[in-house]
């Protein structure tokens, strides 16, 4: 069995397109789905982990998405980037988690890597998200923490991209306000 | 259009690069607006510094055998659309493309046995019922015999008799495995 196991390993590792990675899911094909887990499998835990904040959930999250993108496949249009639909079911999995949650929620490492420059605005931030409402929490995530385009992320969450646009904004104002409150503000204290 | 302290927020609402591009032109000379440029970059620092990364050794194979088998990736006579060993040998000018669908599928029902058998391991490792050493023994068995079939078919990739005893093999093994998880799964 090794050199199958060797040569499915290395062909899953290869460089999928959007369009090869849906055709070979809707034919059942597990490599399918080993590449889209090989190319989007580290954003897919970012996002889950940002809106569960337990490392647990945001495995269980990602494995519910792939069944549920293995069971809804035929239901794949083609309208959005593939990897946009499964973002969007990601997403959805994770405001049902939100929703039913039984673990607590973690403090991110302090260690996270040699970029991090900014502990207190990042876990003040961190705090400051938690107080946002769902959608501009959603909006937030996938625009500023993954860096998804505005049109992205209105297919992702299925809103026109002027709302995108629009929720953002309000995010940022009211993290704003809640990073500025109490004049002792985490934004202004490191400049 | 001339910039002023009116039009920053239509600019961050925007997030146009042309109209940010004016605005921070404008907050040069402009104290209020650089300060509100300013905190909406740190929160941007900040926020990307949320994005969090870390290894998960062991989510794609738990993803893998969560995903249940389809029935359309199996090998052969398995796959209807796929053409059969038999047609492949009285047919002796069997096309490159015919006998790469072949491979695709074969590769595609190996690696749901696999699956299968990676559930079925930690109770093939550790239990030590008599039952179980019999169905350890009998896939000892299999495998070697796969593990020839496969090299005698190395040889001679065109033999319908070797692709057929092959698919029974593998027919088996996925037999046992199944018996293995049915009947010697300890209740929960």
């Amino acid at each position: 069995m090794q050199p199958e196991a060797g040569m499915a390993a290395s062909r899953a590792t290869q460089p999928a397109t959007d369009a090869a990675m849906a055709e070979l899911c809707l034919q059942g094909d597990q490599l399918g789905f080993e590449r889209l887990y090989r190319t989007h499998g580290a954003r897919m835990k970012s996002i889950a982990w940002n809106m569960l904040r337990n490392h647990q959930d945001a495995e269980d999250a990602v494995q519910d998405t792939f069944l549920k993108v293995q069971r809804s496949i035929h239901t794949y249009n083609g309208r959005s980037s593939f990897s946009t639909w499964v973002y969007r079911i990601l997403v959805n999995t994770c405001t049902d988690t939100q929703r039913n949650r039984q673990r607590q929620t973690e403090e991110l490492p302090e260690n996270l890597s040699a970029r991090e420059s900014n502990v207190p605005l990042r876990i003040a931030l961190e705090r400051a998200l938690g107080r946002l409402s769902e959608k501009h929490r959603a909006v937030f995530l996938l625009a500023e923490v993954e860096g998804f385009t505005h049109s992205e992320i209105a297919s992702i969450l299925d809103i026109p991209l002027g709302t995108s646009k629009g929720w953002l904004f309000e995010a940022r104002r009211e993290l704003q306000r809640l990073l500025s409150a109490g004049g002792d503000s985490a934004l202004r204290r490191i400049r | 259009m001339k910039f002023d302290c009116s039009h920053l927020d239509d600019a961050l609402r925007e997030d146009d690069a042309e109209l940010m591009a004016a605005a921070r032109e404008h907050a040069a000379a402009c104290e209020a607006c650089r300060l509100q440029l300013q905190s909406w970059d740190d929160l941007s620092a900040a926020a990307r510094e949320l994005h969090h990364e870390w290894e998960s050794p062991g989510l794609w194979d738990r993803i893998d055998v969560s995903l249940p088998a389809r029935p359309s990736s199996a090998w052969l006579l398995l796959r209807p659309a796929a053409p059969r060993p038999a047609a492949i040998a009285s047919r002796q000018f069997l096309t490159e493309q015919a006998l790469q669908d072949v491979q695709v599928s074969e590769a595609a029902y190996v690696r749901s046995i696999d699956r299968l058998a990676r559930i079925a391991r930690p109770v093939l490792d550790q239990s030590p019922s008599p039952l179980v050493a019999n169905y350890r023994e009998k896939l000892t068995v299999l495998d070697a015999a796969i593990a020839d079939l496969k090299d005698n078919l190395e040889r001679n990739r065109l033999n319908a008799r070797l692709s057929l005893e092959l698919v029974s093999l593998y027919q088996e093994k996925q037999k046992t495995l199944q018996e293995v998880l049915q009947n010697a799964t300890p209740a929960n």
